[in-house]
């Protein structure tokens, strides 16, 4: 028996980026196979490059003043992290070529998260390539960037993936997801997820996932929030006690807690607090 | 010695007059008539801090130890020869320099006449000595020292005494209601580029605009971020203007260096180490001048800083900073709260501005969720948006209406921290309703900066005040975009309640800062900074915090 490796590469050009495909074929094939099996594993290859290339090619018109996506740099914003700014960046026509450079990882981790961001502004498709980092981005800088922008996304197109996400080993992610999930409109599919990280181990999971309980109206959750109102964390104390004034006012204020967060030491909580009692 | 400060004396002297007719005795009383002279002096004998490089020899002033040619930055001191005609035989005016460490003073010749450092601490002037006069140095803001004047009897007996105080100016920044000078702004060609921004400035300002190079500068054009301006002033107009430069430390960093440091313009820098994004201009801002509820007056407003809390944690500007600015006294800074914002300055919700009208003459202007929403739900949904459906994701005003995360965010921002800072102000400045204005803003959360957030509208509060050679109040706004048609304004949802807002003294600039600075989570102000002319005088203004 004998292995066969067959290469083929392809070159072309879009938008002024040189693009190079590789493919590799595999045979496995006995001593003594005629020659005309290697030309159609050949012939097969090439039509695969050629198809890849007009595919390619056939996308929207790029315009005049079109700009190279491959090389285009962010810009640094004011608070330090980097961001494409121009807003011609975000027409349909550049998607793929920065669908491209995103799921390629050409960059490194901050421009790579640039990328998801303004990928999730764009007018053209880019929910793949976005859902890909979120799923497989080496980097949880990138993944939480990522993530956000699905909350523009269609729910049956990123159920899946908040809902892997929410269980990221990462907790900026899975606190980014939970933010995501209740900023989508229809995140109340994913109530379960989110009462679930009521009990996350990182304060800010759980202050994102009593938030995003009261922004997508959950009520049937409201009975898992009075928990959070003694939390350590004055970000999950607050947040648990909006949510809870959102889908229950009356509920909550006889909230046994109450009278012990109007002179809470965080001024958004006892001012929260007060209010609800008024 | 060329010195340009003079104490004036006329009242004095016009005692002293009255005082050498007063001679029931038949012989003159000089003890009196000097006694009156010296008690009729001024207590404080105002100076600035020496901290410029006068003679651009790359050393700060002070130390140029004894050069000081080309100086003027001394005040002068003037003892009148008809006060030391007076003294008998035998009698001297002794002249004590006391704590005299950072003070000095040096004869018109050069002569290095009085300095703690050096043990020189004692000058005797007799009469037939001619009119004396000291020209005073200090070497840093606030530095004090005492001058003690004695008229000594031949018998050694002290007949009088009269103690001055010697202060220089404190560092004083520059608040909005003080008329602009120079503005800067890096004209930009990246990213979408900013020329409307920029000829709208030129057009108005003529050559009082500068534009910084973006080559030079690393693409920086956070020009509010890495300086702020601040002046020191003294008598007779003179002034110092130093730049508070910011341990930020992106591109700019080197620009004062460059481009501002020389004769009367001072760089310095207090702090070091890696800086947060409070450490920024943006995140320093002054009142306009006020007098609070306990009645205490502050001539030249009060600063006030953002700070970002993070669990039990606060990130604020360095303390290095915040402590030097504490010391000055005058300007007294208080912080707010400003954890919501991704960025985290306080230019970015609020601000103050010029107007003639108001009971104070100014007024806060103050980002208003509430009045976002109730002028887009007035709205037709179906208008289109172009700039928010390439920069936000939301193509028409329905989009922004209907997403109900946004506007639960931004309930939470309004009742969290912008009535918190109302509520704030209110106490600290005695604000009443009159003068706070209210303007349409909406906050969007940002991707890769937690669950902070930055403008949505183009924050129209982050503005700058400026003057054209007129006098003519200016302001440069950011255009709100919340049209279809972007060259009609008329058309546009947000500019009347804008233009309802702002006095009517003013002349709006409305500024495309949208690619460059609005997409990179600033505005106008962050990209611009601007020198100022003082206009009060701390030395008869603000003494009570001297003391």
């Amino acid at each position: 028996v004998t292995a066969f490796l067959l290469a083929t590469c392809g070159v072309y050009a879009r938008n002024e980026v040189y693009i190079v495909e590789f493919h590799l074929y595999g045979a496995l094939f006995q001593t003594g196979v005629k020659l005309k099996r290697l030309l159609a594993i050949a012939i097969f290859g090439s039509v695969y490059a050629g198809i890849a290339f007009l595919a390619q090619s056939s996308n929207a018109a790029v315009p005049a003043d079109s700009v190279d996506v491959m090389t285009v740099e962010p810009a640094t914003t004011r608070a330090g992290f980097l961001r494409f700014t121009d807003s011609t960046l975000t027409e349909a026509v550049y998607a793929p070529g920065l669908s491209s450079r995103l799921t390629n990882a050409v960059d490194g981790p901050t421009v790579r998260a640039a990328l998801a961001e303004l990928l999730s502004r764009s007018e053209g498709e880019w929910v793949d390539a976005v859902v890909y980092t979120v799923q497989h981005d080496a980097d949880p800088a990138v993944r939480e960037a990522a993530v956000v922008g699905l909350k523009r996304a269609t729910w049956s197109a990123v159920e899946s993936t908040l809902l892997a996400a929410i269980t990221d080993e990462d907790a900026g992610v899975r606190a980014m997801t939970a933010m995501t999930i209740g900023a989508h409109p229809e995140g109340a599919n994913a109530t379960l997820a989110l009462v679930s990280s009521l009990t996350d181990t990182d304060s800010d999971v759980r202050a994102m996932a009593a938030r995003s309980i009261g922004w997508v109206g959950a009520v049937d959750a409201f009975s898992a929030l009075p928990a959070l109102l003694d939390d350590a964390s004055a970000d999950v104390r607050l947040r648990a006690l909006r949510a809870m004034r959102t889908l229950d006012p009356v509920a909550t204020s006889r909230a046994s807690q109450l009278s012990s967060l109007k002179t809470d030491a965080d001024i958004r909580v006892s001012n929260l607090a007060n209010k609800i009692n008024e | 010695m060329n010195t340009t400060k003079r104490i004036l004396l006329g009242s004095i002297l016009a005692t002293l007059v009255i005082g050498c007719g007063d001679d029931t005795a038949g012989t003159t009383v000089p003890e009196v008539t000097i006694k009156s002279f010296l008690e009729g002096m001024d207590e404080v004998v105002a100076g600035i801090a020496n901290i410029d490089d006068d003679n651009s020899n790359g050393k700060e002033d002070w130390k140029d130890g004894g050069d000081v040619a080309g100086e003027n930055d001394l005040v002068e001191f003037t003892f009148p020869a008809q006060i030391l005609a007076m003294l008998g035989d035998g009698e001297l005016l002794r002249v004590t320099l006391v704590g005299g460490q950072s003070v000095r003073a040096w004869a018109t010749s050069g002569d290095l006449m009085l300095e703690g450092a050096s043990g020189l601490t004692t000058l005797e002037w007799m009469s037939g000595d001619g009119e004396q006069t000291l020209h005073i140095e200090h070497d840093y803001f606030l530095s004090e020292a005492k001058l003690k004047l004695e008229h000594v009897g031949a018998a050694g007996g002290v007949f009088t005494r009269r103690n001055l105080r010697l202060v220089a100016g404190p560092l004083i920044l520059n608040n909005h209601l003080m008329p602009s000078e120079d503005t800067w702004v890096m004209k930009v060609t990246s990213w979408g580029g900013n020329t409307q921004m920029i000829d709208s400035f030129s057009s108005v300002l003529g050559n009082r605009f500068h534009e910084i190079s973006q080559n030079a500068y690393g693409s920086d054009v956070w020009v509010q971020d890495e300086i702020e301006f601040a002046t020191s002033s003294g008598p007779n107009g003179h002034r110092v203007d130093v730049v508070v430069d910011l341990i930020r430390d992106r591109g700019l960093d080197p620009f004062p260096e460059n481009e501002l440091e020389g004769p009367d313009m001072a760089v310095m820098v207090w702090g070091s180490g890696n800086a947060s994004s409070q450490d920024s201009g943006g995140n320093l801002e002054i009142t306009p001048p006020f007098t609070d509820a306990d009645g205490i007056e502050y001539p030249f407003g009060r600063i006030y800083y953002g700070e970002w809390s993070y669990g039990n944690s606060t990130t604020t500007m360095h303390n290095d900073l915040t402590t030097f600015m504490e010391e000055q006294k005058v300007q007294d800074p208080f912080t707010l709260d400003t954890s919501f914002l991704c960025v985290g300055h306080v230019d970015e919700f609020m601000t103050f501005v010029p107007d003639s009208t108001a009971p104070r003459g100014f007024r806060l202007i103050m980002s208003d969720v509430d009045m976002a929403y109730e002028i887009l739900d007035a709205a037709d949904p179906n208008i289109s948006l172009s700039r928010y459906n390439s920069g936000h994701g939301f193509s028409d005003v329905g989009e922004i209406i209907e997403d109900n995360a946004l506007r639960q965010l931004n309930n939470e921002i309004q009742e969290d921290y912008i009535d918190t800072t109302i509520a704030t102000l209110r106490s600290t400045m005695n604000l009443s309703d009159e003068e706070i204005v209210l303007i349409p803003a909406l906050f969007e959360t940002v991707s890769q900066c937690y669950d902070t957030n930055a403008a949505l509208i183009p924050g129209t509060a982050n503005l700058i005040v400026g003057h054209d050679a007129d006098g003519a109040l200016e302001l440069f706004i950011p255009d709100p975009f919340m049209r279809t048609n972007e060259n009609d304004y008329a058309s546009d949802l947000m500019i009347p309640a804008f233009e309802a807002a702002f006095p009517a003294e003013a002349n709006l600039n409305w500024v495309d800062d949208w690619d460059v600075y609005h997409m990179g989570l600033g505005e106008v102000h962050c990209g611009t900074n601007v020198t100022r002319t003082p206009t009060t005088n701390w030395w008869t203004e603000a003494l009570h915090f001297l003391d």
